[in-house]
């Protein structure tokens, strides 16, 4: 069940079977989630953390006036709430955007990997410092990407993150997000979004519907978004 | 001119998961104004949920129509229309971006049936100053 986390890892690192049962043990509890749940609050006091088994998540923060940013999305594979493990509560909300099965693992048996394995510790550290690449390769499409490259360089992403887990064996694949949250994914309104996905269809390199994106041309759609895989580390190598 | 029902074939968007739920713990849509309601008292029996409303934005301009097959909850038609508003202004600001400011366009606001409720013009959501004086 947990397959889609050790895929993540190993395609960036070695992780010894010990390390594997490690991560196995970790687990205390299984949940589901129906979609558009809202299961961490910001600033409430944790003591598990998340690892997403299947479905969609997300990071998300509301402004007073109701708007909300959408600042990372997660796929199965993705220890979701990891850095709750240090922080012990989180400046954002976070909730399932598709129904979802996750694993819970609490702070303290992260606490004993990070005693009994320090490899397993550095591999964590890396996925942190991932989110991290993420994020900052997030704000640089908020703040100078226009629209629609920002719409082409977050399916190129999800195109990479969900293949490295085996979720898209080919450019076309599954992604089950609505318009909304497309557009607060993106910064922009849902009839922006809407719009710019048009223009998109147009060009004929990509195509987005009934959840299902098809990438038909994806070294032009990497160019146009200006993607470059770099910031997902997905090269193999020891830690 | 292009009708909305005349649009490709296929939603371009599943229906939204958020109207299909009503699980005690799931998000509703606008939780904060609903919230404010319930807060308030002002709030209908039933809840503020019940009072909800799904419009569509059907969006008209330089690239031809652009249909919403999602839609959007929201309590009323005066709500719908400054959806609207802040819509057109999102459109309008990626295009002055690329340097190009063109008013000729609006947003059609349907219900569920396809029956156009309001059309609100790009103009309604600026306020255009133009000429050469300095402010």
């Amino acid at each position: 069940m947990i397959e889609p986390h050790l895929m993540k890892i190993r395609a960036r690192d070695e992780i010894s079977a010990e390390e594997e049962q490690a991560i196995r043990g970790a687990a205390a509890e299984y949940r589901d989630y129906p979609a558009n749940h809202v299961f961490i609050r910001a600033n409430e006091d944790l003591t598990c953390s998340t690892l997403l088994l299947e479905g969609l998540l997300c990071r998300f923060k509301d402004l007073s006036g109701g708007q909300r940013q959408i600042t990372e999305l997660h796929v199965p594979g993705d220890f979701a709430d990891l850095h709750s493990f240090t922080l012990k509560r989180l400046d954002h909300e976070m909730k399932t955007l598709t129904p979802c099965r996750v694993a819970l693992v609490p702070h303290d048996r992260l606490r004993a990997i990070t005693e009994e394995h320090p490899h397993l510790t550095r591999v964590y550290w890396f996925l942190t410092n991932l989110d991290a690449a993420i994020h900052r390769e997030w704000v640089t499409s908020l703040g100078q990407r226009r629209a629609m490259a920002r719409m082409a360089h977050l399916f190129c992403e999800l195109y990479e993150r969900l293949r490295i887990v085996g979720l898209a064996p080919r450019t076309t694949f599954a992604l089950d997000l609505t318009q909304e949250e497309l557009a607060q994914c993106l910064g922009v309104t849902p009839v922006h979004a809407n719009r710019s996905l048009k223009e998109l269809r147009a060009s004929g390199l990509l195509d987005f519907r009934n959840g299902l994106v098809e990438l038909r041309d994806l070294a032009a759609v990497q160019k146009l978004a200006d993607f470059d895989p770099g910031y997902l580390y997905l090269e193999h190598r020891s830690r | 001119m292009e009708h909305p029902t005349k649009g490709p074939p296929g939603p371009l968007f599943r229906n939204p998961r958020r109207t299909l739920q009503s699980a005690p713990q799931t998000e509703k849509p606008t939780t904060k104004a609903a919230n404010l309601e319930q807060l308030a008292g002002t709030a209908p029996a039933g809840g503020a949920y019940a009072v909800m409303a799904h419009f569509y934005f059907h969006l008209r301009n330089n690239i031809g129509l652009t249909r919403d097959d999602e839609g959007q909850e929201l309590p009323d038609l005066a709500a719908a229309r400054e959806y609207a508003i802040d819509n057109i202004r999102s459109v309008l600001g990626g295009e002055a971006r690329e340097g190009r400011i063109d008013l000729r366009g609006s947003i059609e606001i349907a219900d569920g049936g396809g029956s156009v409720l309001a059309v609100v013009s790009f103009s309604e959501a600026v306020d255009l100053q133009t000429g050469s004086d300095s402010p």
